[in-house]
């Protein structure tokens, strides 16, 4: 049996993703700063970069990773704190990235692995989270990065760039972009 | 969403079929790809 490690996967996009995983024959291990009361997964805070190889370490083989927890603040940049300026980038851009060099590592020995990254539509338009755009370039810079270095591992690395998507992140930040 | 085809706002599980099929269907060609799932909301 296959497994998969979501990040992010107590709410929104990370949450139907694990379900789809799951749904599909998966093992799935989900990682989040905390889960609603009756699901189950691991509680990790992403801005702690130094912890994620021996996080790694202790989850044993994973096939599938899917990078999709992220924050948004979506204030002016004048209005941007230091501490969330950080903290963006920590958690969309370098835990991410930090997530791949440790797993990659076990996916090269056994010549095989599937990595996606969630990119955004605000990697490619203005966003009035500068840094949230910033950080979704990234990782459709990091994307094609590590597809290069791990392709010829037997490795895949790609993205999905969604647009507005109802949850909690958009609910918080821009509310008014929601609609049915 | 007025910018977007289906004038809605998307679904977290519909964003999550397109990284369920990267991560188990996509051909093994298919690496380094941005995939837009944007309801063409930026297009116009």
């Amino acid at each position: 049996m296959k497994t998969a490690l979501v990040t992010g996967a107590g709410r929104g996009i990370g949450l139907a993703t694990a379900q789809a995983l799951s749904a599909a024959g998966l093992r799935v291990i989900g990682l989040d700063l905390g889960f609603p009361r009756g699901s189950n997964g691991a509680t990790y805070v992403l801005e702690d970069l130094e912890g994620i190889p021996a996080l790694v370490e202790s989850l044993g083989a994973i096939d599938v990773l899917v990078n999709n927890a992220g924050v948004q603040t979506a204030v002016s940049i004048e209005r941007y704190t230091e501490e969330a300026r950080r903290r963006i980038l920590r958690v969309n851009l370098e835990a991410p990235v930090e997530l791949i060099r440790a797993l990659s590592k076990q996916m090269i020995e056994r010549k095989s692995g599937r990595i996606v990254n969630l990119a955004s539509v605000a990697a490619f338009t203005a966003h009035t989270d500068l840094w949230y755009g910033v950080t979704k370039a990234g990782v459709v810079s990091f994307t094609r990065s590590f597809a290069s270095y791990l392709g010829p591992h037997g490795i895949q690395v790609n993205a999905v760039a969604p647009g507005p998507v109802e949850t909690e992140l958009l609910r918080k930040a821009q509310p008014e972009r929601i609609s049915s | 969403m007025r910018n977007a085809y289906t004038r809605r706002t998307g679904r977290p599980e519909e964003i999550a079929e397109a990284i369920r099929w990267l991560a188990l269907d996509a051909p093994v060609v298919l690496n380094g790809a941005v995939i837009d799932v944007t309801d063409g909301c930026y297009l116009r």
